[in-house]
């Protein structure tokens, strides 16, 4: 079990019942910032600090005491242009990636510039509303674009980590992968998704149980889901991408016009990646 | 290195519709007395022939249905009877892992098995129990095979038969089997009916061509996605490797290389002239290994591959990667005898000429 990463409120009774754990921390309170990492890397180790800023980036106040300081920031949008180039230097400094929502529209945008100012970062996926178009060009300016530019998530994950003989869970840029995390309540009750934390589903009770956890039954049926898309011969069982993808977006009713050639490009691009390694320098920030 | 195809019974959990063994009223299966006869006479062999090596298939119906301490017992009499050549035997299974349990795998460990052969049907109601062939229970059971197999770094490949169901999908058909299995190690073979075709599910081989042609660009241009893909990564290894590794209906040299051992001990070339009732051996208990494999009747196999050479496939493009195909496919009950070459020639070329060539530009010379 010490390969797995838990991801918890910061909270000092819960991370003291931890020894040599790698943590993540999730805050709204970006003033803890500097005290997380002290206390958490005390006795564990701080994987990363995820702040949920209900609102534009260009509003977070970062600060270079940041530095060094494994950060996710999940904002809602860019938001004023001017007002984060005011703060653009700093971020050249931090262990930061940004994240915004696909849910907008100008996010797919303001993405590719983030990445083209350096900054490394990612779309998140709170529901179903995704412009596949926008999203596959922001892909591909990932992948291909010829300036220099930053990682963008999870395009960078996919490409990165393509392996030919095994599936790859991008949810791990999300540190929502069971196989790697595991969500842990303030009360010590283990689930195994975020999703799963907030609806009080867990898989134990007992903070106790972690260090078997790959012996729990639950657990290993969760590992093997995937195999339930095996019973059909439809969508998602017969998807070419479907190794990079694992049916993350099978509610999608027309996933031939939609996911799947979103897929098949980047595991196109993914593939010639994979192919020219030794070509490419990569930079990595928390390693997701 | 000869390999034994062993069924030591024909019983099945499932009722797969393709399967000739369900079709048979009273499945056999071996008594404990003739399967140490068996291992006796295999150990006999491997004295006489200590350079030599054996495979043994562990084949059925479903050989799991044999139990664990049938396994035990058979484990017991190959380190009582096979003491000084049991390193000389390697054993190997087929089983639809429905019945896979752990102490299935304690039990092959020893024997020094590490990975298991499987077959796998994405369509519903074509391979499963009971007289609706129930896919949701078979797959169910199956998926927990698998898992047994992965939590002890078992390996596994699997076998997909084409069926009339099956054609109007190729590439679903492939994604899905591909995507099972990541690391690839499947097979494609055409299903292949005996009797009456009371399921509606047989094909011709020129529909079995053409499925495996719309597949084969795509696997082409991805190999290193889709790796392990037979017929198609046979072939290609095969020019590579100029005939080196061909499988036994094209290597035009299986005459000394297969035995069947079935449950009352009768013997044959392997399963399917075993199934077919023709290039029988007579039975192990009234002759030795030696005998069996030295078996006049073996001889004629070699004669007819020189014989094809000259005669049927004189001067054919393909030979090198055919040799004029398996015999039992030559075989028809009218025109006895095994002196022609496959009845599957003209398919074997449509594929080359059709898809094979055409695609990878390779083209093959007299
Ligand atoms: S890309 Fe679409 S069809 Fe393919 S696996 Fe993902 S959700 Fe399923
Ligand atoms: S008779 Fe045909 S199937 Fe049997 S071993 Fe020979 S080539 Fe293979
Ligand atoms: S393709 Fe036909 S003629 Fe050529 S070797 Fe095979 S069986 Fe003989």
């Amino acid at each position: 079990m010490n390969d797995i990463r838990l991801v918890c409120n910061f909270n000092i009774d819960l991370i003291n019942n931890f020894q040599g754990k790698a943590i993540v921390i999730k805050t709204n309170n970006i003033d803890e910032i500097q005290h997380i990492n002290h206390v958490v890397n005390k006795e564990n180790k701080l994987h990363c600090i995820v702040v949920n800023h209900n609102g534009a980036l260009s509003t977070l106040p970062v600060t270079d005491n940041w530095e060094g300081i494994p950060i996710h920031i999940f904002a809602t949008r860019f938001g004023n242009f001017m007002q984060f180039i005011e703060q653009k230097h700093i971020y050249h400094k931090l262990s930061i990636r940004v994240f915004l929502s696909a849910e907008i529209e100008t996010n797919y945008r303001d993405l590719q510039i983030l990445s083209s100012f350096g900054i490394d970062c990612g779309l998140y996926f709170p529901n179903k509303s995704i412009n596949w178009e926008k999203l596959n060009d922001l892909m591909y300016y990932s992948a291909y674009g010829k300036v220099q530019h930053a990682s963008i998530e999870p395009f960078d994950f996919v490409i990165k980590k393509f392996e030919y003989n095994t599936p790859i869970d991008f949810s791990n840029v999300y540190f929502e992968n069971p196989h790697q995390y595991l969500h842990i309540s303030d009360e010590g009750k283990v689930a195994l998704s975020g999703l799963d934390l907030h609806n009080c589903k867990f898989i134990t009770e007992n903070i106790n149980d972690l260090e078997n956890i790959h012996q729990s039954s639950e657990y290993k049926n969760v590992l093997n889901n995937w195999q339930n898309f095996f019973t059909k011969l439809e969508d998602c069982s017969c998807c070419p991408s479907w190794r990079i993808c694992l049916g993350k977006f099978n509610h999608i009713s027309d996933k031939t016009n939609t996911c799947q050639p979103f897929f098949n490009d980047l595991m196109d691009a993914a593939e010639l990646f994979h192919e020219n390694k030794s070509k490419f320098k990569t930079r990595e920030l928390c390693q997701p | 290195m000869p390999t034994i195809i062993f069924k030591p019974t024909e019983s099945c959990n499932s009722n797969c519709a393709y399967c000739d063994v369900v079709a048979r009223k009273a499945p056999k299966t071996m008594s404990l007395e003739l399967l140490e006869t068996t291992f006796i006479k295999i150990n006999e062999y491997l004295l006489e022939n200590n350079k030599e090596k054996l495979t043994l298939i562990w084949h059925g119906g479903e050989p799991l249905l044999l139990g664990i301490d049938y396994f035990k017992t058979a484990l017991r009499f190959i380190n009582e009877h096979c003491k000084e050549t049991k390193h000389l035997l390697e054993h190997a299974i087929q089983s639809n892992l429905t019945l896979m349990k752990q102490e299935f795998i304690d039990i092959f460990r020893e024997m020094g098995i590490t990975h298991i052969g499987t077959s796998f049907e994405p369509i519903a109601n074509i391979r499963g129990p009971g007289k609706e062939i129930n896919s949701k229970v078979y797959n169910k059971k199956f998926f927990e095979g698998i898992n047994i197999l992965k939590d002890n770094d078992f390996g596994w490949g699997f076998i997909y038969v084409v069926t009339k169901k099956a054609l109007s999908r190729p590439l679903d058909i492939f994604y899905f089997l591909s995507n099972l299995k990541l690391s690839g190690g499947f097979m494609m073979n055409p299903v292949l009916i005996y009797g009456k075709d009371e399921n509606d599910i047989s094909i011709t081989p020129k529909e079995y061509v053409d499925f495996i042609g719309e597949i084969f660009p795509v696997w082409l241009k991805n190999k290193k996605r889709y790796p392990d893909v037979d017929p198609f990564k046979t072939i290609m290894k095969n020019i590579e490797e100029e005939g080196e590794s061909l499988g036994c209906v094209d290597s035009g040299n299986c005459a000394y290389g297969h035995l069947y051992i079935g449950p009352s001990g009768e013997t044959s070339q392997c399963g399917r002239s075993e199934d077919w009732g023709i290039i029988n051996y007579g039975n192990i208990n009234d002759r030795s290994l030696k005998e069996i494999f030295e078996d006049p009747r073996r001889e004629e196999l070699l004669i007819r591959t020189n014989y094809l050479l000259e005669n049927d496939c004189a001067g054919c493009r393909f030979w090198k990667i055919c040799h004029g195909g398996c015999p039992l496919d030559a075989y028809s009950p009218e025109k006895e005898g095994l002196m022609r070459k496959t009845a599957w020639c003209d398919v074997r070329k449509l594929f080359m000429e059709k898809y094979f060539e055409p695609i990878t530009g390779i083209k093959f010379n007299k």
